[in-house]
This record gives structure tokens, C-alpha cells and sequence, in this order.
């Protein structure tokens, strides 16, 4: 076994250095005597994910790193291997076909028969035809077998990619690093991702340092920072088992998060209701996934890609099984009756934590694997996208209206504002229908997903601080809170009036660009509804500011208290929120390039 | 005389994978369906072996039967009076289930029968052969299955360790008895013994 | 050998089968026995699949590998949570366990 360790280091390192940062949590929660001194232990560990986060930014800003030396020699042979295959094809092509002489085998007559329609390899392109020559300079190679000709039409799909990915073993690449390589996409969309829920997990350890964790606090920061590593895992990986892999770690840290109030029914009811929802809807994932492999012989995405000529009633059977288990995961509506119920009864940190990063992953996940893995299906994931958007902006706004309890009002708002995101993920679809160019979508899904973690970690860390000193979860709880703390009602009322679309707030920039996505793609309807309920929303958002801001405070309600670390979590998502209302620029083209990376051609 | 042998074995393997699978719905004791579970995952071993699949065949006998079959049966011992045999063991939602899963198994079988297959489906094959993904090693050999999962999936390997040692940390933490009685108070905690929460439940 | 439409017919049943027991099972204990019926027909079709069509590629065994790994990991957690919520509600039937309504 030859592992290119510099290489691993290099790809895996926000990876690594969070696994490490949990195993070192689990030992010195041992070491620390009981008491308030482990709420040290949250702010390092929150420190150490802010270096986690620094580790992806660096990842981010390297962009994509060369592979390994056998991979590309690997890759050149096989460039070879295919090029002759094609040849041979061709070849085969033009006995069996009478009316054509002995062709020519240059590029330009391969492009011409493509056009002809007399082409057997409809995934193969005229660019990924004259990139192979290039790469192969023809050169002999003196066998040749049907193997060797499917292995090279897959390389011919991804040469668009600029890298050709094929099965490690297919190849005969037995070298780990090439295999890791294969399994895992390591580009600078998934390095975003990582940086997003770093970010995440610091802003949440932040807060949850206040939150009533007393018992096992070692064991939640580590159970916390384990579910960030599998959300990794999920968007980094380019094999739907591996991506499973990241799924079941992250869905098994968060089933005993959620139930981690031990004498708290609601969190007990929470947990089970969360485990076996969560259990049906990986289930779900893992059977579709098995169909793929029946259709395909291959989990991994670019593979699927590759073999997939036309709709396929098999592989779209597996497509909508897997679309079922990350429409649960993202809480869109038709399966979004658990969220509700599980935030409720949920810790305030796990709740947020589950709001935002692990939804930002589901729909980081559902982007890749529907354009990487089925641009062929574009239409009827676009379809079917679209009514569960339609479905979650209504559902999700029209019911947050009549709520009461504030957890359960912002679990609502996240549903609407998943409907939001699909409608990004839809129009990357519709643009690949159209023949545009699908950056768009994809931009607008990486900028508001951005901006929904950071706000959305600080409304639930609001609501969870004003909870704690009221004991209230009501709306009623927030009354006067002008008067009893001023700075954490005008911070919420921000990143309330951001979540609603307030222009100069982050949010107004991120549902601009999402709208805007939709309205290229000539979805108004979908665009319309979204913008009108949105304006609802605005609605439920000021009855929670006009509890804080116009309704008197009880009688003997003393001023609030809010800490060093939650008052510096706050701080920053404020002033995020701000920023990038204020002044878009620079997080807009950050999120173009993160887009590129995966959406470009 | 061959075909019929193997209509045997199949149909032996999946009475017992499907009759098991029916008993854990309908049988009415809770630790009757855990035993049913029995055949099952007997029977899905036995598909493997019939598959040529030794080693998961070994894995599944091993984890399935000798692990999480033993855990759920203690898991029903410990949850004892649950819920008494003579009530429903059903929810209001079991015909309209019903029905979506035989749509749902009419859609996919009618799929799979239509679809095109490298080899046809539905037809009697003598033996598949079975191809070498590593030169010189039987694909039926554990060595192959090693070399994939300690070269290829390497990294998926480690990811299965780090995800046994989470689920450990967070079921000790769940299952683990508290010796002081309830000293925190969560947010919004409910201190109730179970006979108030039942009333509780119906306000 | 029998033809390969048998066993994903027997599989795509064990699926639909575990989907009823974790819908429709009040005992929440049963219902866990849903997902790992659900979870050994994803297996079985890995394991035909590769014995008809792709002998070749041992991702399939891996896959299996993987998953039966999840289940007891699975298995272990969510038995962890069932017993904690017995702890609090004396029983294990999810029609009775109702405090939040969704």
C-alpha cells in the first residue's frame, strides 16, 4: 500500500484536524474536573473549529490540488487505451455500416458522424473528442478489449472536467492515494462547504456554552464536532455509499443530540420521532442507491454519468428514492413534519445546529449529485423540485403565522426558507434543459446558504438565551425585551428582518439572486409565489419584533444577562448579517467561484 | 433436475425472508416480531451464500443474528408491558401504507421486468461466471474483498471507524442510568413521572 | 441459476415489508425492526447485482460492508434512545407518546 501522505494531509486536513479536535475533547473532558470549568472546554472547542474553518478557507483559496504523480500517469495511459478503443469502435462502426468507405479517423470525421446520428456514444461530445487526441497523440497500444473501450468512454464524459475519475480497480489503481483521489471530489465547492460548517459548529459551541448542557458536556461538543466531520464527508464525496457514510455519521450523532435533555420528555419524544423519520428516509437513500448499482454497476457519480444515455425508468426510480431521503434531510414539504416537533423538544444549540449546517449540507449534496450524477434527468428532477418548492413556501409560511412557540415558528421559516433554496436548485436544472449556462442557480444556493446558517444559528441562539431566563418558549417570553436587552433585541430584530427580506440585510441579497436564478429560467410562477409569500413572512417576523419592541415587559422582569462568548457570537452574526447586505460584492463573487468549481464547464 | 433444485433453494431462502418479514408486522408480541427476525436475516445470509458471497454471508450471521438480533431482543426485554397483545399493534395509517407499498412494489417490479438487462432477467442461466477483479485472486476469494476495502475504500474504512466510536459515545451517554435524580432543568423541562405525562399527553 | 428478476422481486418485497413495520408499528422498538428489513434489501440487491452483472466490481460487497456496519451502529443508538424515552413515559407506543403536536 502506497498512501502519498502530503497528498492526504493536504486534501483531508480540516477533516483531520476536526476528528482530532473531537478525540481531544473526549480526553481532556476526562481529565477536567466537574463544574463550570467545562464550559472552558466549549470555548476551546469552539476556538478549535474557527481553526478548522481557517483550514478550509486555506483549502478554498488553493482551489483544487494536482493529483498525485501515479494518478496522472494513470490518466495518460488511459487517455491512450481510449483512444484506440474509439478507433476500434469507429472501426466496428464502419463494417457494419455498407454504404461508408474506409474512413479517415481524424477528429473532425468523428464529429461529422456524431452529427449524422449515427453515433453509438451519446454521452461523448466533440470537445471531449478532441481533448482524448490531444491527450493520447494516438499512439499505439497493442490490445484491446470491450473493458478497456466502456473504462475509456467513461474517462471521455469527465475529460470535460479537465481530470478523468474512473473506477480505481477498473484502471488497475491499487495505490491508496490514487483511490482516494477517486472517491472524493476535493474541490473548492466542497472546501466552502467545509468553511461553512466550521463556521457553524463555532457559532453553536459559542452559544450552547450558556445553554443548560451541565451533564456530558465533553461528550456533546464531541458528538457536535463528529456530526460537522460527517457533513464533510457528504460533500466531498463523489460515491453516493461513501456520501451515505457521511449521512449515518452525521443522522447517529445528532439522534442522541436531539434527545440529550435526559429528564425532558419533549426531548426523549423529539429523539425517537427524529430517529425513526431519519432512519426511513436513510433507508430510503440506501435502497435507491442499490438500484443505481443494479442499473449501473457503480455508485459513483461520474460513472452513473457516464452510462446513462436517456432517461432510464430504473436509474429514475433510484433518483427519486435518493431525492426522498435528501428532501427529508433539507425538511421539504411534503417530509418536513418532523422538523417542528424535533426542534421543539431539541436542545437549543442542536436545534440551530440542525436548522442550518445540516440542512446547508443536504442541499450542497442534493446540487451535486443531481448535476454531476443525473444532468440527464434534468427535467423531471426540476419538475418535481419545483412543486416541493412551491409546496414548502406555502406550507411553511401559512402555518409559521398561527405559531406561538418561538422554536416551532422558526421551524416553520426554515421550511419556507427551503422552499427559497430549491427554487435555486431547480433553476439549475431548468438552465441545463435550456442549454444556458447554470452558474446562476448555483451561485444563489451558496450565497443564501451562507447567510441562512450565520443568521439562523443567532435567531435560535436569541431564542434560546431569552428561553433560558424566561422559561418560557412562548412568543410572550420575548415582551419588552427592549427594555431588559437592548443590544440582543436589536440584534434580533436584524437577523429577524434578514430571514424576512428587508433590502439593505443579507437576506434581501441572497432571495434577490435566488428570485433571479428563477426568473432566467422564465419559472415566474414559482418565482411570484416565493416573493408574495415572503411578504407573509415579513409578517410573523415583526409579531415576534412588535413582542420585542411595543409590548411592555412583565412586572418583575430584572434585565438579562447575556455572556462574554454568546455576546461575541451575536456580535459577529450581526455584523455578517450586515455586511453582506451592505455590501454583497466580495461574498456574491465568492460564491460565483464556489459555484464554478462545480457547475463549470 | 437442475432448475428445480435451484426453484428450491430460492423458494426455501425467500419463505423464510419474506414469511419472517410478514410475521414482524403482524404477529401481535412484541418479542414474537423480534424473533421472527430470525429467519430473515437467516434467510438473506443464505442468499448471500447461494450468491457466492461467503464473507458476507459470515459478516451477516455474525452482526445481524449475533449483534443487533440479541440487542433488540434485550432492547424488548428492558421496554417489558409496552404495549399488552390484545390492542392493535397497528396504527390508523396501516391500510392506506398498505396500499402506497403495493403501488410502490407494483411500480418498481414492473420497472425491473421491463427493463433492459446486460443478460435477461428473467431467464434460467446455467452458471454466471464469475470474472477476476485482481489478477490471480478468485473474486470469491476474501483476499479480493481485502484488497478493495484496504486500498480503494481506505479512507470510507476509517470514516466506519469514526462513526462506531460517535454512535458509542452517544448511546453510553442515552442508555446510561443517572444515579442523582433529575438536577438540571432543560429550557423548557417538564419535570413529570410517567403517569403524569400520559395526562399531560391528553390535555 | 434462478433469474436475477426473483431476487430483486423478493428484495423490492423485504423493502416494502420494512416500510409498513416503521410507518405503521406503534411499538417503537418494531418500528426499528422496519429499518433494518429496509436496510438488508438494499444489500441483497448490492449482492445479485453483483453476482449476475458486475462480477467485477467488489464495490458492491464493500457497499454491503458498510451498511451492515451502519445498521449495528444504527442499531445500538436507536435502541439507546428508545430505552431513555421508556425512562420517561413508561411505555414504548408511539400513539400514546404525544406532547407536541406535528
Amino acid at each position: 500500500m502506497n498512501i502519498d501522505n502530503v497528498y492526504i494531509l493536504h486534501t483531508f486536513a480540516p477533516e483531520i484536524a476536526l476528528v482530532a479536535l473531537a478525540l481531544l475533547v473526549l480526553l481532556v473532558d476526562l481529565l477536567l474536573p466537574k463544574g463550570n470549568k467545562r464550559q472552558v472546554l466549549a470555548v476551546f472547542a469552539a476556538l478549535g473549529c474557527l481553526g478548522v474553518a481557517g483550514l478550509g478557507a486555506w483549502q478554498w483559496t488553493n482551489g483544487a490540488p494536482t493529483p498525485p504523480a501515479a494518478v496522472q500517469a494513470s490518466v495518460h495511459v488511459l487517455a491512450q487505451r481510449g483512444a484506440v478503443a474509439l478507433e476500434a469502435m469507429l472501426f466496428h462502426t464502419s463494417v457494419t455500416q455498407p454504404t461508408s468507405t474506409a474512413p479517415v479517423l481524424t477528429p473532425d470525421f468523428l464529429v461529422g458522424m456524431m452529427q449524422d446520428k449515427m453515433w453509438p456514444l451519446k454521452s461523448v461530445t466533440e470537445t471531449d473528442i478532441r481533448a482524448l487526441y490531444k491527450a493520447a497523440n494516438l499512439t499505439g497500444m497493442d490490445s484491446l478489449n470491450t473493458t478497456d473501450a466502456r473504462a475509456a468512454l467513461i474517462a471521455y464524459t469527465a475529460l470535460r472536467r479537465d481530470i478523468v475519475r474512473l473506477p480505481a480497480q477498473k484502471l488497475g489503481l491499487a495505490h491508496a492515494d490514487e483511490a482516494v483521489w477517486w472517491l472524493f471530489a476535493n474541490d473548492q465547492f466542497s472546501a466552502a462547504f467545509k468553511v461553512i460548517f466550521a463556521l457553524a459548529a463555532f457559532l453553536v459551541l459559542l452559544f450552547s456554552v450558556r445553554f443548560p448542557v451541565e451533564r456530558y458536556r465533553g461528550e456533546f461538543i464531541s458528538l457536535l464536532l463528529f456530526a460537522a466531520f460527517g457533513l464533510m464527508v457528504m460533500v466531498n464525496s463523489l460515491d453516493l455509499v461513501v456520501l451515505f457514510l457521511g449521512l449515518e455519521l452525521t443522522a447517529l450523532c445528532v439522534y442522541p443530540l436531539v434527545a440529550w435533555h435526559k429528564d425532558n420528555p419533549r426531548s426523549a419524544e423529539a429523539g425517537t420521532k427524529y430517529l425513526l423519520l431519519g432512519s426511513l428516509a436513510s433507508a430510503c437513500y440506501i435502497y435507491g442507491v442499490s438500484l443505481l448499482f443494479v442499473t449501473f454497476g457503480s455508485t459513483h457519480l461520474n460513472t452513473i454519468a457516464a452510462d446513462m444515455h436517456a432517461a432510464n425508468p430504473m436509474a429514475l426510480a433510484g433518483l427519486l428514492l435518493i431525492i426522498i431521503g435528501f428532501g427529508f434531510k433539507v425538511a421539504g414539504a411534503p417530509l418536513h413534519l418532523w422538523a417542528p416537533d424535533v426542534y421543539q423538544g431539541a436542545p437549543y444549540a442542536v436545534a440551530a445546529f440542525l436548522s442550518t449546517a445540516s440542512k446547508a449540507a443536504g442541499f450542497a449534496v442534493l446540487l451535486r449529485v443531481l448535476t454531476i450524477g443525473f444532468p440527464h434527468f434534468s427535467e423531471q428532477w426540476a419538475t418535481l423540485l419545483g412543486v416541493i418548492a412551491a409546496l414548502s413556501v406555502v406550507v411553511g409560511n401559512t402555518i409559521a403565522v398561527h405559531q406561538n412557540n418561538v422554536k416551532r415558528l422558526l421551524a416553520y421559516s426554515g421550511i419556507a426558507q427551503a422552499g427559497y433554496l430549491l427554487i435555486a436548485v431547480m433553476a439549475t436544472g431548468a438552465a441545463h434543459l435550456a442549454g444556458h449556462d447554470p452558474i446562476d442557480g448555483g451561485k444563489a444556493l451558496v450565497l443564501y446558504l451562507f447567510l441562512y446558517t450565520v443568521g439562523n444559528i443567532g435567531a435560535f441562539a436569541v431564542a434560546g438565551i431569552v428561553a433560558q431566563d424566561t422559561g418560557s418558549e412562548e412568543m410572550s417570553a420575548f415582551a419588552g425585551l427592549r427594555t431588559r436587552a437592548p443590544l440582543l433585541a436589536f440584534g434580533m430584530l436584524i437577523l429577524l428582518l434578514s430571514l424576512g427580506g428587508i433590502p439593505l440585510l443579507a437576506g434581501f441579497v441572497g432571495k434577490w439572486f435566488i428570485f433571479l436564478s428563477g426568473v432566467q429560467e422564465g419559472q415566474y410562477l414559482l418565482v411570484l409565489l416565493g416573493a408574495s409569500m415572503s411578504v407573509v413572512s415579513i409578517y410573523y417576523y415583526l409579531l415576534l419584533a412588535k413582542q420585542m419592541y411595543i409590548l411592555p415587559a412583565k412586572a418583575d422582569a430584572k434585565a438579562l444577562r447575556i455572556g462574554l462568548p454568546a455576546g461575541i457570537g451575536l456580535l459577529l452574526v450581526v455584523l455578517l448579517t450586515v455586511a453582506i447586505g451592505a455590501y454583497p460584492r466580495p461574498f456574491v463573487e465568492a460564491a460565483q467561484v464556489t459555484a464554478q468549481a462545480l457547475l463549470g464547464r | 433436475m437442475h432448475t428445480i433444485l435451484h426453484a428450491t433453494v430460492f423458494g426455501v431462502l425467500a419463505l423464510a425472508t419474506l414469511g419472517g418479514a410478514v410475521k414482524v408486522i403482524s404477529t401481535r408480541s412484541i418479542i414474537h416480531a423480534a424473533f421472527w427476525l430470525f429467519p430473515v436475516f437467516a434467510g438473506i445470509a443464505g442468499f448471500y451464500l447461494y450468491l457466492d458471497a461467503q464473507f458476507l454471508a459470515a459478516m451477516q450471521v455474525l452482526i445481524y443474528i449475533g449483534a443487533i438480533l440479541v440487542l433488540i431482543v434485550f432492547a424488548v426485554t428492558l421496554t417489558r408491558n409496552a404495549t399488552s397483545t390484545d390492542e392493535a399493534q397497528t396504527n390508523g395509517l396501516f391500510i392506506p401504507v398498505l396500499l402506497a407499498a403495493l403501488v410502490l412494489v407494483y411500480a418498481l417490479g414492473t420497472t425491473v421486468f421491463n427493463h433492459l438487462w446486460p443478460i435477461e432477467s428473467n431467464v434460467w442461466l446455467d452458471a454466471v461466471p464469475l470474472s477476476a477483479a485482481v489478477p490471480g485472486v478468485m473474486v470469491t476469494d476474501v483476499s479480493a474483498l481485502g484488497l478493495v476495502l484496504l486500498s480503494q475504500y481506505l479512507l470510507p474504512f476509517e470514516i466506519a471507524s469514526v462513526l462506531l466510536l460517535a454512535a458509542m459515545v452517544g448511546a453510553i451517554v442515552l442508555a446510561r442510568k443517572e444515579r442523582t435524580p433529575a438536577a438540571t432543568a432543560g429550557v423548557a423541562a417538564v419535570e413529570a413521572a410517567p403517569a403524569d405525562v400520559r395526562e399531560l399527553s391528553n390535555v | 441459476m434462478v433469474p436475477f428478476a426473483w431476487i430483486i422481486l423478493v428484495s423490492i418485497l423485504l423493502f416494502a415489508l420494512g416500510a409498513i413495520a416503521l410507518i405503521t408499528r406503534r411499538n417503537a422498538v418494531a418500528a426499528l425492526m422496519g429499518v433494518e428489513l429496509m436496510l438488508n434489501a438494499a444489500n441483497l440487491n448490492f449482492v445479485a447485482a453483483w453476482r449476475y452483472y458486475y462480477p467485477d466490481h467488489l464495490d458492491a460487497q464493500v457497499a454491503v460492508l458498510l451498511v451492515i456496519t451502519i445498521a449495528a451502529a444504527e442499531a445500538a443508538v436507536g435502541l439507546a434512545i428508545i430505552l431513555n424515552l421508556y425512562r420517561r413515559f413508561g411505555t414504548v407506543d408511539l400513539d400514546q407518546i404525544r406532547l407536541m403536536r406535528g
